[in-house]
């Protein structure tokens, strides 16, 4: 009876375990490389990006917040234009045409590549759709995020300003030595 | 009638048009139209548009109206009729056709997993409302979601030409479990209980009696207690088809049990034209204080003809086309995504009753 | 008044095997596009429902059987 009882107690943790959420990489983890073929047909690999802030998102055409999010990252893209930054967008429909449909409609520019067998997107373990992560110079994941609202733009400028701003080099004026100094350097 | 349709439509583009247009919006308009072999027609316009407030809040509204039309009553023997929506006709001036306007609107609040709402529905002899709550959780991942809600309502009936008012109060609760199966089956199983107490009989309808001389009105129970389990089961085939299957049993302390099996078939036949074709078969039993002719006076009688055993059998067709090509490009290109329908059934049952019912419908999503 | 009392308890069971059970069932959001489309939404025709339900429960004596909520894309 007891044995019955301990093998149905690990059954039934067992069962409720597989419910609970496995690994997907938290903050300050370090991202998973990948490499994919983009829509223009080059190969996209995340090591390339090494040095730059990358805002890695996952999308589906058929998923309407990431109808309504991809628009976001190209003024993104557009904004950090001139920074070490670059958005990777993964898109994990089953049809391609349906994605290149949607890139066309809406006219996006940022860097689209296809997980067609979803393996890039099942590594990173994503929980919603969309979920982007957003990477430092070194591929670390800095910040996750899971869904997306329209109040969510300016946190990911933010965030991004974040990483950023830790990169930038502070640029100072170049002064011109006084008299004195110069005098004093010639003697 | 026109006047007001115009107004329907009026209404529902002037708001699509408000310059608070946020992501998934949406404005509807129906036009249903049903005829019967007892000669009852009824024409409903209806709009419905869904918008995005600030603060995550989404608030939708919708409108209809039933314009009614009942036939003359050829004998005091025979069962008056109803209209579709329930408009019940007076037995004055039985040999005309009686004309009737049913309007409806209900208003939804939600934000998150939270949604309030309102209905208040108006015609000439009945006022009916209900307030209704719902709140859903996802668990697992979102591959289950389980929703509640509870819905109190209070209606007042003051039949024309009789002197009283009388009232209904309603309790409903509904539980719901939607769970996905697998990539392509999903499943959704309920309970629903509803308790009413009031007035529930038809004050116009008579009761047939052996005794052609006693004509009394119809008498029900002011108290039932009903129930229904429902349960549906979606399937996509790799073929571009889906199956979506329903059933649902019902019981209630009137005795009436009842088995409804609802079968949709999907087919895409291009990338934008839906075909869907539907049966549903429904079998009910008798209330336990029906009869046909009643012999005699007793504490409950019925001429409801929804009180007797019966079957049904539904057939239908709807066409849906996606105005994609003609809103890809320019001015109207954030109406991608928007359709047309035409749906048309006809209804028969085992008490000899037969209907035919036609849809049509404009879905402007943004 | 039996029916009832079993109707209660079978949609109590469900629930529980529902909420119990969900460790077996673990479709990954990005494996739903099938099941976001709309003719597997069972919310998709509401509106239809609606105009249909005022003439089916006049006709019948029976109501309720719909429910509400879940399924779709999940996304957010």
């Amino acid at each position: 009876m007891l044995k019955k009882t301990i093998i149905m107690f690990w059954l039934i943790f067992g069962l409720w375990a597989l419910a609970l959420a496995p690994g997907q990489p938290g903050v300050g983890s370090q991202a998973w490389d990948f490499t994919l073929e983009s829509f223009d047909g080059e190969k996209v690999s995340l090591h390339d990006f090494s040095g730059k802030v990358v805002f890695l998102n996952f999308w589906a055409s058929w998923c309407k917040p990431c109808g309504e999010e991809i628009p976001m990252l190209d003024m993104l893209q557009k904004v950090y234009m001139k920074e070490k930054f670059a958005v990777i967008s993964v898109n994990v429909d089953n049809n391609k045409e349906n994605a290149l449909r949607f890139i066309e409609k809406h006219n996006i520019r940022v860097r689209s590549v296809w997980d067609k067998e979803k393996q890039v997107v099942a590594s990173y373990d994503v929980e919603t759709m969309p979920t982007s992560f957003i990477l430092d110079g070194n591929g670390k994941i800095r910040y996750v995020h899971s869904g997306f609202k329209a109040e969510d733009y300016s946190r990911y400028k933010q965030e991004i300003e974040n990483i950023l701003g830790k990169k930038k080099r502070m640029k100072t004026k170049k002064r011109r030595p006084s008299r004195r100094q110069a005098y004093s350097e010639k003697r | 009638m026109n006047r007001k349709v115009i107004q329907i439509t009026a209404a529902a583009l002037l708001f699509s048009l408000s310059p608070l247009i946020l992501a998934d919006e949406k404005v509807s308009m129906r036009a249903n139209y049903f005829s019967d072999n007892t000669g009852t027609v009824v024409k409903s316009p209806a709009a419905e548009f869904v918008k995005d407030l600030f603060g995550g809040f989404e608030f939708g509204l919708r409108y209809s109206l039933d314009r009614v039309l009942i036939p003359p009553i050829n004998s005091i023997q025979v069962r008056p009729t109803d209209g579709t929506t329930g408009a019940s006709r007076p037995a004055g001036n039985a040999d005309k056709t009686y004309a009737k306007n049913r309007s409806e609107i209900i208003a939804t609040l939600s934000k998150d997993s939270y949604s309030a709402s309102y209905y208040y529905s108006n015609e000439l002899d009945y006022v009916g409302r209900m307030a209704t709550i719902a709140t859903n959780a996802d668990f697992n991942r979102k591959n289950t979601n389980i929703a509640g809600s509870y819905s109190f309502g209070w209606d007042n009936i003051k039949p024309t030409g009789i002197d009283t008012a009388l009232t209904k109060i309603a309790h409903n609760i509904n539980a719901t479990l939607t769970q996905a199966i697998g990539p392509k089956t999903i499943g959704r199983f309920g309970v629903d209980f509803a308790y009413l107490s009031g007035f529930q009989s038809n004050p116009y309808r008579i009761v047939r009696m052996q005794n052609v001389n006693i004509i009394p009105i119809e008498n029900h129970p002011l108290q039932r207690l009903r129930g229904a389990f429902f349960a549906k089961l979606n399937h996509y085939f790799e073929s571009k088809t889906a199956l979506n299957f329903e059933y649902r049993f019902y019981a209630d302390d009137w005795a009436i049990l009842s088995n409804t099996m609802n079968m949709y078939y999907y087919q895409y036949m291009k990338e934008n034209v839906l075909i869907r074709y539907r049966y549903r078969y429904y079998t009910q039993s008798a209330s336990n204080f029906y009869q046909d002719i009643y012999t005699g006076q007793q504490a409950f009688m019925t001429g409801d003809y929804k009180m007797e055993a019966f079957s049904a059998h539904l057939f239908g067709l709807k066409v849906e086309y996606k105005l994609k090509k003609l809103l890809d490009d320019g001015f109207f290109s954030f109406l991608a995504g928007s359709t047309i329908d035409a749906k048309y059934e006809r209804y028969f049952s085992s008490n000899d009753f037969t209907a035919d019912i036609f849809q049509f419908g404009l879905v402007l999503n943004y | 008044m039996r029916e009832i009392f079993l109707l209660s308890f079978t949609g109590i069971l469900l629930i529980i095997f529902g909420i119990t059970f969900n460790g077996c069932v673990a479709i990954k959001p990005y494996e739903r596009e099938l099941l976001a489309d709309r003719v597997m939404d069972f919310d998709s025709i509401d509106e239809e429902r609606v105009m249909e339900r005022h003439f089916l429960e006049t006709r019948e004596g029976s109501v309720g059987g719909h429910g509400g909520s879940g399924g779709g894309c999940a996304c957010n």
